[in-house]
């Protein structure tokens, strides 16, 4: 899973980007992980930020 | 007639049966849904919240002990300041304290189901209509877990507030309501908004082009920032030598993300060179996308720009406004002699306080909060 997969997900379950934009903020302070960053991140990083998601309740594509 | 949306006092009166009087008075005739007050270590905090509660006792009181009082009156050091929201602002309004004494997960918690008993499901809830306002205990460190929390129950509302300061004594502090207060807890308070509000967060720091990526973190602690010792990188990237690294050096060098094109500060403990080590007032995730700053303007030329936009996205006057201002700011302010000009862009019922750290969507440092009413 890359961060285009999460954000994809993500809009389908939150259905627009204002409040991803939101949400996105969030995530960065707590992980340091911005789901537009250009470089994709570290393993840890990417189960930091699905951590995060998770415990906000959302799946973000993940089974 | 004109509507009455808030009203608000300051009394630098230390006995706090006295300064309650001159509070009473200040406020008037009002019929207050929530009351605010922030209150210096030399007052009784829980004494202000019981007598309040007496005068007003439909009211929702929450308040915390501070590093410094705010207010469109004046700002002090050893008083006491207060806003009261009228039922003309605030619908529904329900507090709760968060004990963390079982820890803070557990105090969140119950505090959360305590709030929802009246106002349902946090998640549900349109976060356009209701605003929380959180006041966290200052010297525990539970600001990052705290603001997570709120963030996991319902991540589309905002929770806007600070740390509860003690006079930059960096001991003890208090937050309370008027049956219970906790110097390990935070306030919760969560209010129906009958009108229009913004949540200001701004800073006077721009970003430089010098990056400090911590690798290896520990809590607040950086022990690594590029893969190298982390005061070293960090001395070398300001230009001064590890001995130089104090609070003189990191008050004007602190570091920050880039959200949308914003600062969201992280700075160095004013004490927090610990060996190779920097220690920070809130934790900086390994692997995140630091830049070291710098002051891009002075604090009240950031304030008044801030508000006008706030302004111009209300689309109306201010007519009430909570501050949440970094005790680290109010140092910057003692030394230019600032704070009269700060009050002097407040002409609308204003209270908040100096803090050691602000919280919105979580942690942040010497930054201002707001929660601005129109």
């Amino acid at each position: 899973m890359n961060l285009k997969d999460v954000r994809e997900a993500l809009l389908q379950e939150l259905g627009d980007s204002a409040t991803i934009s939101f949400i996105n903020t969030r995530l960065i302070l707590a992980t340091g992980v911005d789901l537009y960053q250009e470089e994709e991140p570290e393993t840890g990083q990417m189960e930091r930020l699905l951590v995060a998601l998770r415990e906000m309740g959302y799946s973000a594509g993940e089974k | 007639m004109k509507t009455a949306y808030a009203a608000s006092g300051h009394t630098e009166i230390v006995d706090s049966s006295l300064a309650v009087e001159d509070l009473f008075s200040q406020l008037g005739e009002i019929d207050p849904a929530a009351i605010f007050i922030f209150n210096s270590i030399k007052q009784d905090g829980s004494e202000l919240a019981e007598r309040f509660d007496s005068r007003w006792p439909k009211a929702e009181i929450v308040g915390c002990s501070t590093a410094g009082e705010i207010s469109d009156k004046r700002s002090g050091l050893d008083g006491v300041s207060v806003l009261a929201l009228e039922r003309t602002v605030v619908g529904k309004c329900t507090a709760a304290i968060a004990d963390f004494s079982s820890g803070i997960d557990q105090g969140v918690e119950e505090a959360i189901r305590s709030i929802e008993a009246t106002t349902g499901p946090l998640r549900e809830l349109d976060p356009k209509r209701w605003v929380g306002i959180v006041l966290i205990e200052g010297t525990h460190g539970s600001e990052e877990r705290t603001n997570q929390l709120l963030g996991n129950v319902a991540p589309m509302l905002s929770f806007v507030g600070g740390s509860a300061g003690d006079s930059l004594a960096f001991e003890e502090t208090l937050i309370y309501q008027p049956d219970k207060s906790t110097t390990r807890g935070a306030a919760l308070i969560l209010m129906e908004m009958k009108r229009p509000f913004h949540i200001l967060k701004t800073c006077h720091f721009e970003p430089t082009e010098k990056k400090l990526v911590p690798n290896k973190v520990r809590g607040r602690l950086v022990q690594e920032f590029n893969g190298r010792p982390a005061a070293e990188a960090y001395a070398e990237a300001i230009g001064v030598s590890e001995k130089e690294l104090g609070p003189a050096v990191f008050f004007p060098n602190p570091v920050g993300l880039m959200i949308d094109g914003s600062p969201w500060l992280r700075s160095p403990a004013p004490f927090g060179h610990e060996g190779s080590s920097i220690a920070f007032a809130c934790e900086v995730p390994e692997g995140a996308q630091l830049y070291l700053m710098r002051r891009a303007c002075p604090i009240i030329e950031d304030s008044h720009d801030a508000l006008q936009k706030a302004l111009e996205t209300l689309g109306s006057q201010i007519q009430a406004g909570l501050f949440f201002s970094c005790a680290y700011r109010r140092l910057e302010m003692d030394a230019e002699g600032s704070h009269e000009d700060f009050v002097s862009l407040l002409d609308f019922p204003a209270a908040g306080f100096h803090t050691h750290g602000e919280s919105w969507l979580g942690h942040i440092n010497q930054t201002m909060t707001s929660l601005l009413i129109g």
